[in-house]
């Protein structure tokens, strides 16, 4: 025994000897040589290790002596192994040349509030480059994620410059709050609000139109409770979370520019009536009635004058727009520091005459790493976007070319006209106003009237990190997104009938200022070299103020857009704002063992200004966990299978996107009011609801991600399952109750559907010939499940007929059925509530026809590289779903008085007994269509949505490195590109993707698939130029 | 180390504190127009803002707009023009989307509610009298019987339709409550309206301005003893008007004056003074053919020829003209060609008319019947008649009819004539049709458990 403890403290006493004697040191570098910070430097099989200082230095000293394997790891590079022989006493230099992974297992992937490598994801989550948003010409970024992302629905709003995109991430579970998933970009949540400016013209402002596409490095979807779920109470649509470019790690100095060129046109053509067709069928119409004598046209026209006008007002209004775009990109990396500076300009001018966008904007980011303990980083972006606005839909533009501006109108007088006294009032070359409605003569409104939205916005990030202790990572930061909007419409002389000689100006001004401030410490620890954990947790304080200036305008005397200087300018009302907050705590940990076996716990706590003071705070859990079975012995190093995981989360968030004042009641104030005395009285659009709350969804997520033959094949398989309760509905309430509406959660909707997602690399030649294909697919079907007390009556998507039904999908078509014409009489012949035919249309026989939302939908994307030259193919896709064409009950319907022009198809109509029509006889009165009135909403107009659509087809040629090193540039392509072109449907319509204006957050997530005189989308035809050095 | 240690702690603890829990309440500010609900009644000047708030919304009510309701309904009118609303109701095809009856019907909840919250508010205030509350509680409930029983004749088959007014009436909003609205029977909305004209009829003054006064109350009940045929009570209530010597006719046949009148027994008001303007004229002004070749409204043939049989009679002259566009003729009405009307929604000549027909029907003091009515026919320039028995209700309905013409009233009376059991028909569509009552906007249908009314059946 003590023979024993002798020999084992001399033992000691040698190691301790020998621990001092050998050393390993050494730099590490990278790609560039350029020295890496961080990286770590471990002795395989042992604890020991260290990780590199500011310098790439290491050094490993108390080594035994022997054969040693070192291991050089850093995250986002391939892990090297070193076998040394170290004798003893020797002080060996090892340095150590790191090269970035590849494999795409090892990718960062954006979390909330952290990155995690993508093989240790264990919600559902898709990340997208960049670049990619940038392939096709958008009005705005969001529209870039068109059919790249399962279960990611964007519908672009129209063809006009700065449109708004309807995005869904699977499927809709909001009614009254906002559908649309929170955008996230650099960490603040930003202004995202659609109806700034209500519905204005026939559009909705689009919060995202000044985002810099160039701006971006990726783009994280987050899907599942276990991804959102660190969003709490605004996590429940998804979570789209941008992070900007920054200057690469250690590379030195980067400049890229790029610019593309393009032109556009409608991907559809209208096709409506001339002259000779439209008075034709007006007079069948007009004999059909019974009337006598030469018709009475609309507009006052005389019919002599109609025969001899034909305008084609389609083409007065619709032109070639031209695209224009330059990126410049600047960026430099040290070992302290890294910068981007960004600079961009847009011109979108949509191919109706007189619409653009323009958008020009900077961008500063910059890291700067003092010591090995701290790094500040700063993220400054300032855009401005001057939308040039046209009247959409109803309002005018190319909409009134497709109904109200009749071929029989001339744009201009063609003669002087004379008052009864001889004066003349009207000269010849004078604009022409149907019924003194300038809306009528859209060429006039848009000569005679310019309107411009101006939007200056800038979101900025500063942030400050510090490593207090080894693995302890505490970060502080502040953002602050404002943006100051502002609408300016000026109207010349001649455009307000009444009083021709006045000139007026008008303006809308707001801003918002949304700031946030988060503290969030990461701790990472590993216990027994298999148990790893990761920590973290954090609090955030979130908020927004929008101030409303008052209105301005000045009459008579305007000579341009409003001058503020002006002594005659008046305000209307007072400065108003509105005000909204969210304190959160949450906190997130990570498990796994042994890199194979993962667990996410995810917890949010959100207290908000929007919640009743009975409801203030939410807490949203979510849980998760993950096998990569591919680490297993039975899996590990197979040929077919090289990467295999499996998945699965639970988890509940919410939805809280709601007016900010939701829960409050008001009092209105009217001073002189009934017989000259001032009154008060409750505000009739809502009772209070100190109850109110977010909606609460639970998702359950299990998904397979799978690598085929060495990750030439990867994808993802996933099923969800995400039920939404206590769904915000801003219901329409009995009239008898003293109030128009109210506030509440009573809601039910479920979705649920399944996502597919193959990436592959069918032929991969190296650089002699290479062709991949990106394939997505999802299907989601959607259920009202409640609605509480209320009725299919209480929920309604704006003016579209759009309805809730429980066991039906969110935004039902409810509507009356038709069923053919009647080959006798040729009058239209409906269904009652029990399918019988009957000659009446009621309201009482509407019943549920259809949905708005598509049974499927993806992208499928085609690559083929052979040397310099590649070419792509991309095609997205909708399956199922109706499109309801609501303008056409009145382009196909009965010839009103107050006339709108008709459309071609309507040919097809009954005209004597036996025919067989599409379209019943023609009418002037509603009541030979069996209804009291006119306009009237059926089935007939419910088309399916299903399309296929050539997005994207383009041909690219990167010059030769010979050519290159000659002109001194490091990089150049130049390729052309086709957008649009090509639409696979059979909708009769004009453009089967479609939304039109809204008129809240309800309609928008109810109508999107409605057309109202809403504009085709552009086709365009691009020259790109990139260059770098 | 520690140096670090302190900086991140300093920076953490910073953010942390920066957020205060109090944060989270943003109420909105109050603006001149605008504040929030919860203490907006403070004191009595407030209480008599909200009161004046509901009679702010029957001006918005009664400026024509659901007397045109009536009036479509009813024999007196011609097809409207460019109004797909109107010409529903006159087609009597009504339905839920009809937005112009949606905005009548929603207008009478918001007075009722109005009324309800004054009555629940006045017991919060401290510095009020029993009395200044008891005539606001009648103010407000007189308000309420009035708006009640202006959409119960609109909305549900009239009283007598069935034996014992079983039939459903309206929703009666009796206190300011979030239940869900039930339709009451008949029977049942006529109590709860009387009971209300009870109060109302103790407990407000002889005179309050251009506002209620206990006349206004026993004139409205009036009114409804005349729709439930009770000649007795009908009769009672327009004699104590009549009898007050507070109201005398006009001289005029003008009671829509721009300004106070002597028949005014309640009337809205128009203003304009003081630089306010404010015409509450409404949509009666839809008739005006004065200034309008096309006006929307217009009164139809057999109105018309009653109107001029008498080339004496003055309405004739002065409420009706024909309009001749192109060769085609129709008849343009002129008894609302002015600005700035005041409305008068009760009368001295409807009171003289009830209580004719009441006391004619009852076949007592056919004195006071005979001069009632000759006190009518003399101001239209037409010459006395004495006539008894039912030539006598005869001559007073037909009256009726030509005189209150516009006012809202016919539809009322084709109904009354109904359920007396006498043949009685509007354009040809039986009184008791369902197209006669108006369909209720789509909102009353947004919860389980409302009834909507029946549709059609008029054609």
């Amino acid at each position: 025994m003590n023979k024993l403890l002798k020999l084992s403290f001399l033992l000691l006493c040698f190691l301790h000897f020998e621990g001092n004697a050998q050393t390993i040191k050494g730099v590490v570098l990278d790609e560039n040589k350029e020295p890496m910070i961080g990286a770590a430097v471990r002795l395989q099989g042992t604890t020991i290790g260290t990780t590199t200082n500011l310098d790439g230095q290491y050094t490993l000293s108390n080594l035994n002596p022997g054969k040693l394997t070192l291991e050089f790891s850093f995250v986002g590079y391939e892990k090297q192994l070193k076998t040394v022989n170290l004798v003893a006493g020797q002080t060996l230099t090892q340095n150590m040349n790191m090269a970035e992974n590849a494999n795409l297992m090892n990718e960062l992937i954006v979390v909330g509030y952290g990155v995690q490598r993508r093989r240790d994801v264990s919600g559902s989550i898709v990340k997208l480059d960049g670049k990619e948003l940038m392939e096709v010409p958008t009005p705005s970024f969001e529209n870039g994620l068109q059919g790249k992302a399962s279960g990611l629905q964007v519908i672009t709003g129209s063809g006009a410059a700065g449109s708004a995109s309807t995005v869904r991430i699977r499927g809709v579970a909001s009614v009254s709050a906002g559908g649309d998933p929170l955008y996230v970009i650099d960490g603040i949540p930003i202004t995202q609000d659609y109806f700034l400016n209500g519905n204005s013209q026939g559009m909705n402002n689009n919060p995202l139109a000044a985002i810099n596409p160039n701006d971006i490095e990726s783009v994280e979807v987050l899907k599942d409770a276990a991804a959102t779920g660190i969003y709490g109470s605004r996590g429940s649509n998804g979570v789209i979370l941008i992070t900007t470019k920054r200057g690469k790690k250690n590379k030195g100095l980067h400049v890229d520019f790029s610019t593309r060129q393009g032109i556009s046109t409608p991907t559809a053509r209208p096709n409506m009536m001339n002259s000779k067709e439209y008075l034709q069928m007006y007079e069948e119409a007009w004999v059909n009635d019974g009337r006598l004598g030469v018709p009475v046209l609309p507009g006052n026209i005389s019919w002599a004058d109609a025969q001899n006008t034909d305008t084609d007002w389609v083409d007065e209004v619709i032109g070639v727009g031209y695209q224009q775009n330059y990126d410049l990109g600047i960026s430099h990396a040290g070992k302290k520091h890294n910068v981007y500076g960004g600079f961009s300009r847009q011109n979108d001018q949509s191919y109706m005459i007189g619409n653009s966008y323009e958008r020009t904007s900077g961008r500063f980011n910059g890291d700067y790493m003092p010591t090995n303990w701290a790094k500040v980083s700063l993220s400054s972006s300032l855009s401005q976007g001057v939308n040039n606005r046209l009247p959409q839909g109803y309002a005018g533009g190319l909409g009134a070319a497709m109904s109200q501006a009749l071929p029989i109108y001339p744009i201009f007088h063609q003669a002087d006209v004379l008052d009864d006294d001889g004066n003349i009032i009207n000269k010849k070359g004078d604009y022409f106003f149907p019924s003194n409605d300038i809306n009528r003569n859209p060429v006039a409104a848009r000569e005679l009237r310019t309107i411009q939205s101006n939007e200056n916005r800038s979101i900025n990030n500063l942030s400050l990190e510090l490593k207090p202790i080894k693995d302890l990572i505490i970060t502080g930061t502040g953002s602050i997104d404002y943006m100051f909007w502002r609408n300016n419409e000026y109207q010349k002389k001649g455009y307000d009938q009444n009083n021709p000689n006045f000139s007026n100006a008008y303006r809308q001004s707001l801003d918002v200022f949304n700031y946030n401030l988060n503290a969030v410490a990461n701790y990472l620890k590993t216990f027994k070299e298999n148990h790893n954990f990761a920590f973290m947790a954090g609090v955030e304080y979130q908020d927004s103020k929008t101030t409303f200036f008052p209105n301005q305008s000045l009459n008579q005397i305007a000579t341009g857009f409003l001058d503020q200087n002006s002594a005659d300018v008046i305000n209307d009302g007072n400065q108003r704002f509105t005000e909204w907050n969210f304190l959160s705590h949450f906190g997130r940990v990570n498990y796994n063992f042994k890199n194979k076996y993962y667990v996410e716990l995810v917890g949010r706590r959100d207290g908000s200004s929007r919640f009743g003071k009975n409801n203030k705070y939410g807490f949203f859990p979510s849980a998760s966990a993950a096998w990569i079975i591919s680490e297993e012995a039975f899996l590990k190093d197979k040929k077919v299978v090289s990467f295999l995981k499996v998945k699965s989360s639970l988890g509940k968030n919410g939805n809280s996107n709601i007016d900010p004042y939701a829960q409050y009641a008001f009092f209105g104030q009217i001073n002189n009011a009934y017989n000259g005395e001032t009154i008060i009285f409750p505000n009739a659009d809502r009772p209070a609801n100190p109850n109110l709350k977010w909606e609460t969804s639970t998702t359950f997520d299990a998904a397979i991600e799978y690598g085929l033959f060495n990750d030439k094949i990867t994808g993802e398989m996933a099923y969800y399952r995400k039920q939404t309760n206590d769904v915000l509905l801003n219901v329409a309430t009995q009239f008898n109750s003293g109030f128009g509406s109210a506030w509440a959660n009573v809601g039910g909707i479920l979705n649920q559907g399944f996502e597919f997602s193959i990436k592959a690399n069918v032929i991969d030649r190296g650089s002699k010939f290479n062709w991949s294909i990106d394939f997505n697919i999802a299907r989601n079907m959607n259920e009202v499940t409640s609605l509480g007390n209320y009725t299919e009556e209480a929920i309604s998507g704006g003016t579209n007929d759009t309805r809730l039904i429980i066991g039906q999908p969110v935004g039902n078509n409810y509507l009356v059925r038709f069923s053919h014409v009647d080959a006798q009489t040729g009058r239209p012949v409906y269904l009652d509530k029990q399918g019988n035919e009957t000659f009446e249309w009621s309201v009482d026989n509407r019943v549920s026809t259809g949905a708005i939302l598509p049974d499927a939908i993806g992208g499928i994307r085609n690559d083929f590289r052979f040397g310099r030259f590649d070419v792509s193919m991309f095609w997205v896709f909708v399956l199922g779903g109706d499109i309801y064409d609501s303008s056409s009950k009145r382009q196909l319907g009965t010839f009103d008085q107050d006339g709108w022009n008709h459309r071609t198809d309507h040919f097809d109509r009954w005209q004597q007994p036996g025919d067989d029509a599409k379209y019943p006889i023609l009418t002037t009165t509603p009541e030979n269509h069996g209804s009291g009135t006119p306009w009237i909403n059926t089935d007939l107009w419910l088309h399916d949505g299903t399309y296929a659509r050539l997005r994207n087809l383009s041909l690219g040629y990167n010059l030769p490195d010979s050519f290159l090193k000659k002109v001194k540039l490091g990089t150049a392509r130049i390729s052309i590109a086709a957008n649009n072109i090509l639409t696979l449907t059979k909708f009769v319509g004009l453009d089967p993707e479609i939304s039109r204006d809204f008129e809240n957050a309800t309609d928008r997530n109810m109508s999107p698939n409605i057309t109202y005189l809403t504009a085709p989308q552009q086709k365009s035809y691009t020259f790109s130029l990139n260059i770098g050095f | 180390m520690k140096f670090k240690l302190y900086i991140s702690l300093l920076f953490a603890s910073f953010l942390l504190a920066s957020c205060s829990e109090d944060f989270l309440d943003k109420q909105p500010e109050p603006t001149g127009s605008q504040f929030l609900a919860d203490d907006a009644v403070k004191n009595k000047e407030d209480l008599q803002r909200l009161l004046i708030s509901s009679y702010d919304v029957i001006a918005n009510t009664y400026g024509g707009q659901i007397q045109n309701l009536y009036e479509l309904l009813g024999d007196n009118n011609d097809s409207p023009v460019s109004q797909n609303d109107y010409l529903q109701v006159f087609l009597r095809r009504t339905d839920v989307f009809n937005g112009t009856i949606g905005g009548v019907y929603k207008n009478a909840y918001i007075t009722i509610y109005r009324a309800n919250q004054l009555i629940l508010k006045k017991d919060e205030i401290a510095d009020i009298t029993e009395a200044e509350k008891n005539q606001l509680e009648a103010e407000s409930r007189f308000l309420r019987a009035f708006t009640h029983h202006g959409i119960l004749r609109l909305f549900a088959q009239p009283v007598g339709y069935t034996q014992d007014n079983s039939h459903l009436g309206i929703v009666m909003r009796m206190s300011a409550s979030d239940e869900v609205g039930v339709r009451s029977t008949v029977a049942e909305c006529i109590d709860l309206i009387l009971e209300d004209l009870d109060f109302a009829e103790a407990n407000l003054p002889d005179d309050n301005g251009i506002y209620a006064t206990k006349w206004a109350a026993k004139a409205l009940k009036a009114k409804i003893y005349l729709d439930l045929n009770d000649y007795q009570n009908a009769a009672q209530f327009a004699g104590e008007v009549i009898n007050s010597n507070k109201f005398s006719l006009l001289d005029s046949l003008n009671r829509f004056t721009s300004g106070p009148n002597s028949e005014q027994i309640f009337a809205t008001v128009s203003y304009n003074q003081n630089g306010i303007s404010d015409d509450r004229g409404g949509v009666f002004y839809n008739y005006r053919s004065d200034n309008n070749q096309n006006p929307t409204m217009r009164t139809n043939a057999s109105l018309y020829a009653l109107l001029t049989a008498d080339t004496n009679d003055l309405r004739g002259k002065e409420w009706v003209r024909e309009i001749v566009v192109g060769g085609n003729s129709t008849f343009g009405v002129a008894k609302f060609d002015r600005t700035f009307m005041w409305i008068p929604l009760l009368h001295l000549t409807e009171m003289k008319l009830t209580r004719a027909e009441a006391l004619a029907s009852l076949g007592s003091d056919i004195t006071t019947a005979q001069n009632d009515l000759n006190d009518i026919r003399n101001r239209a320039g037409l010459s006395s008649i004495i006539v008894t028995g039912p030539d006598l209700i005869e001559a007073i309905r037909a009256e009726r009819r030509k005189e209150l013409c516009f006012e809202g009233d016919r539809t009322a009376q084709i109904k009354r004539f109904g359920v007396l059991g006498q043949p009685s028909f509007s354009r040809n569509a039986p009184w008791d049709c369902a197209g006669m009552v108006l369909q209720f906007p789509g909102q009353e249908n947004t919860v389980v458990g409302f009834e909507l009314n029946p549709t059609g059946g008029c054609n």
